[in-house]
């Protein structure tokens, strides 16, 4: 059909960004990764696996373990405080529901580091004193804080496909809530809850921020390490070796999502 | 007096304070009561939002009336759970649990009662010969068809042997061939069970054909009960006339219209209506005579279709009424379009309503 | 259901509590007399309002453009295209901006407004195609023929009949794409170079030095801002849900 190649260089804009902004500099760093560097911080186009060695050391590896740990627990603790949420929301009529996405959208759209300078106040005041600043609970509340709606929006998406009459069915066949969630909502909506999972897993893998300025940069974790090696101590084929690491994690638990981003972010 | 056998409804009255406030759009309820009998077929028949829906989940236990008590065989169940009442729901959409397979659909209230499993074996293989269903065992719900859906809602409800079984339009998603098969196969199981059916529905032939009794419902409150044949042939409001067949409405204007034996014909007075179905109108040629015990109507043909067993005519009178005739098929049409012809019915068919409705 | 109703405003309490304290601290005059003082903020904070102004411009029009290219293509590669999208919305930022920053420097772009347009416009893409798509989609063709059997020229036909049907998701993908730029942190973190400075970085370097009212004050404005965008997608939305 003549039109259907009169237009096809639409695709140019999207091609263009897809190779060049996003496929372009990762094939880089994957190539920078493989080489050396000089003690001027200069990257040697020699290609050796130095990096990957380098990374296997113990002091790295706790870095990335912290890290791991850090996301892995923000993310069990966004879906626990997310998951009733959403389903109270997914009960409401259509535009109730709109309403609170958007209040909860105003502060998601608010500076992030504005919202985390005010909630280090917030952790101030709590009864338990000062304590939860500096503290690896306070990094935790403030993850929880930032990536709960990552996690609520999906498991929100994913719940409200389940009609009500199915639970309703359920109950008036004699089953208690707890029995409705264990045995009929949550293996509906289990797979639901994987993909918001990894929504909130894999962005947090990355975060150095919150741990820095809630933390007081106390420890290390996997973006502080990455900052160091790009921007101080310039070892890029390190960082680029870390960033292979990273990209290639997030990449095997993204097929577990498959189809279930498209409806989740949509 | 409340009977200590079957199903009593007073007073009951629900009100939505706006209407966001319910999930879908179904209506509030006032003022209904209703007694039945067990083992019946009842029907709650209406438009929608007319309130049936919100009535039958007030049987089935999923909503509590604001006022008014729900009795069933001496025990006040108003505010009992669903679980609690002897009372099962088969919902709209049929509502299967999609991550179960068919038969762990049909045992599921059975394992929420603990029921061992020799047991829920035995009770799950009745259900299934009865219902016809023992070849999809096995199947997941997605690969069966709407009506074998239906079947799996109505097996998983029955299973429990329930003494009410509530259906809240459960022929509505199925096909028209489909449809008046599962009509059929509805009454037949509900005899050989011996249970009271409570059926939901807008359609009325639907409901015609599977109750022994209907309750015609609109905007919250019910307008008339009675059997098919009573609702039809002496219903109470125009409502109830014109929502189950087809009616022709008459009125003190037609009066000078017509001739014949006008002095049998019912007295309308104040706020009354006559009504004729139009199978009881005969259409005859302009200047035929009419007998005694008839009366006629002058009206010009306006179209005239065949359906195959009836034929149906419309027609206008002198003042602008139109009219719906109904005669068998096989019958030498009378009359063409635009001509006048003679419109004539028995007296005795002719029946009087109350122009406004209750409400 | 009344437990989960209150739980519920706990939960928005929770996530609105940091926005009562900025609030509070930042609705004073002394605040803003301050804030209006302070030229090298007021500066930055119109250079990001402006690149985050451009970022919305360009990445809404390709996106637009994208959406449109989509309908021709196959079934292979609508879903090629689909991938590619999702990917940046589910790796990490940070991966993003380091590696824009190798990039850059490897093709010798200067790191600086340029990088930081081109970054911007390259992570908002995928949210801007997300929600043109959607909108391509849902285009009554039919109108576009009336329009054309009326004898409308292509001008009258795009600004009558196709126009009007993608405002909503032009309104919707420009409001998104604004607030991730003028948000973001991370990469640009990483792409500015050593003379650019973007609002959030300079609240940053700001923090870790001396919090002055003046930031409270800026974050009441950023605050308006963030209300003023979610009520017009919201609208805008509401718009298409009830037209379709």
């Amino acid at each position: 059909m003549d039109r259907k190649y009169q237009h096809s260089f639409l695709i140019l804009p999207f091609l263009l960004w897809f190779f060049f902004l996003i496929l372009g500099p990762f094939c880089l760093i994957i190539l920078t990764s493989f080489f050396t560097r000089d003690e001027f911080g200069q990257v040697q186009n020699i290609f050796s696996l130095m990096s990957y060695k380098q990374l296997l050391d113990p002091l790295y590896f706790d870095v990335f373990l912290r890290t791991l740990l850090l996301a892995a627990s923000s993310t069990l603790l966004c879906l626990f405080i997310a998951y009733p949420f959403a389903f109270y929301l997914s009960r409401l009529p259509k535009h109730v529901a709109n309403r609170w996405i958007a209040l909860i959208m105003i502060p998601f759209w608010t500076n992030f580091l504005l919202r985390i300078l005010a909630f280090m106040d917030v952790l101030r005041f709590e009864p338990f004193g000062i304590t939860l600043v500096y503290t690896n609970a306070g990094v935790l509340l403030a993850m929880l804080y930032n990536y709960l709606p990552f996690a609520l929006l999906p498991l929100y998406s994913t719940l409200e496909k389940v009609d009500s009459s199915i639970l309703e069915a359920a109950f008036d066949l004699g089953a208690s809530k707890r029995q409705i969630f264990l045995k009929v909502l949550w293996p509906i909506t289990r797979s639901g809850v994987y993909a918001a999972g990894l929504l909130v897993f894999i962005p947090s893998l990355g975060e150095f921020l919150i741990p820095a300025i809630v933390g007081g940069g106390k420890n290390f974790f996997l973006g502080t390490f990455l900052e160091h090696q790009f921007l101080t101590s310039h070892n890029w084929p390190l960082g680029s070796a870390a960033i292979v690491f990273l990209v290639l994690l997030a990449c095997t638990l993204l097929p577990a999502l498959k189809n279930k981003t498209k409806e989740a972010l949509t | 007096m409340t009977p200590n056998n079957g199903l009593y409804l007073e007073n009951i009255k629900k009100r939505f304070v706006n209407a966001k406030q319910s999930q879908t759009s179904i209506g509030g309820v006032q003022n209904i009561t209703l007694s039945i009998p067990s083992g019946e077929g009842f029907s709650l028949l209406g438009p929608s939002g007319c309130g049936k829906t919100t009535t039958l989940r007030i049987i089935g236990g999923f909503d509590h009336p604001d006022h008014g008590k729900i009795i069933h065989n001496g025990k006040n169940i108003t505010f009992t759970a669903p679980q609690n009442r002897d009372i099962r729901t088969v919902f709209q959409k049929y509502a299967l649990f999609p991550h179960l397979s068919v038969k762990e659909n049909i045992v599921f209230g059975l394992r929420m009662q603990k029921v061992r499993n020799p047991e829920v074996e035995n009770r799950a293989k009745e259900i299934t010969e009865l219902i016809e269903i023992s070849h999809l065992l096995d199947r997941g719900t997605h690969q069966l068809s709407g009506g074998e859906q239906q079947r799996v809602a109505l097996a998983r409800a029955l299973i429990t042997e329930p003494e009410i079984l509530l259906l809240d339009e459960p022929l509505s998603a199925l096909d028209l061939k489909l449809r008046e098969r599962m009509q059929l196969e509805l009454l037949s199981l509900r005899k050989k069970l011996g249970s009271t059916f409570i059926f939901v529905t807008h359609d009325q032939t639907e409901a015609m054909t599977i109750s022994d009794r209907i309750a015609v419902m609109n905007r919250g409150s019910i307008e008339q009960i009675g059997t098919p044949e009573e609702i039809y042939h002496r219903p109470t409001s125009r409502f109830v006339a014109s929502f189950i067949g087809q009616a022709n409405f008459l009125g003190q204007d037609q009066l000078p219209l017509i001739t014949g034996s006008t002095e049998q014909l019912p007295n309308i007075s104040q706020g009354k209506e006559w009504m004729v179905r139009p199978e009881h109108i005969t259409p005859k040629k302009l200047g035929s005579p009419v007998n005694s015990g008839f009366v006629a109507l002058e009206a010009q043909v306006q179209d005239i279709a065949f359906l195959g067993a009836d034929r149906l005519t419309k027609a206008v009178d002198k003042s602008g009424k139109q009219y719906l005739v109904k005669s068998p098929g096989f019958e030498t049409p009378v009359g063409q379009v635009t001509e006048k012809i003679l419109l004539c019915w028995e007296t005795e068919d002719t029946w009087t309503v109350n122009t406004n409705t209750l409400s | 259901m009344k437990m989960l109703k209150t739980y519920s405003f706990l939960v928005a309490f929770f996530l609105w509590s940091p926005l009562f304290i900025l609030l509070y601290k930042g609705m004073n005059a002394r605040a803003f007399s301050l804030l209006l003082e302070n030229d090298a903020l007021l500066g930055i904070f119109m250079r990001s309002i402006l690149l985050a102004i451009t970022t919305c411009i360009i990445s809404t029009s390709l996106a637009t453009i994208t959406a449109f290219a989509l309908r021709t293509q196959s079934s292979l590669g609508q879903k090629c295209v689909e991938m590619g999208t999702l990917l940046p919305m589910v790796l990490p930022e940070i991966a993003f901006g380091i590696s824009f920053l190798v990039w850059f420097t490897k093709i010798d772009l200067p790191l600086g407004w340029t990088s930081l347009l081109l970054a911007h416009i390259a992570f908002t893409f995928s949210y801007s195609i997300i929600v043109m798509k959607n909108s391509v989609e849902r285009i009554e063709w039919r109108i576009v023929d009336a329009a054309k059997d009326l004898g409308a020229s292509r001008f009258a036909i795009f600004r009558h009949a196709l126009f009007p049907q993608l405002l909503p998701g032009i309104v919707a993908s420009s409001v998104m794409a604004f607030s991730l730029s003028l948000d973001d942190f991370l990469i640009s973190f990483f792409v500015k170079g050593i003379d650019e400075v973007t609002l959030p970085i300079k609240i940053y370097s700001m923090m870790r030095h001396k919090i002055g009212p003046e930031i409270y004050a800026l974050s009441v404005v950023l605050f308006c801002i963030s209300v003023f965008s979610v009520l017009i997608s919201q609208v805008w939305y509401l718009k298409t849900q009830k037209s379709s």
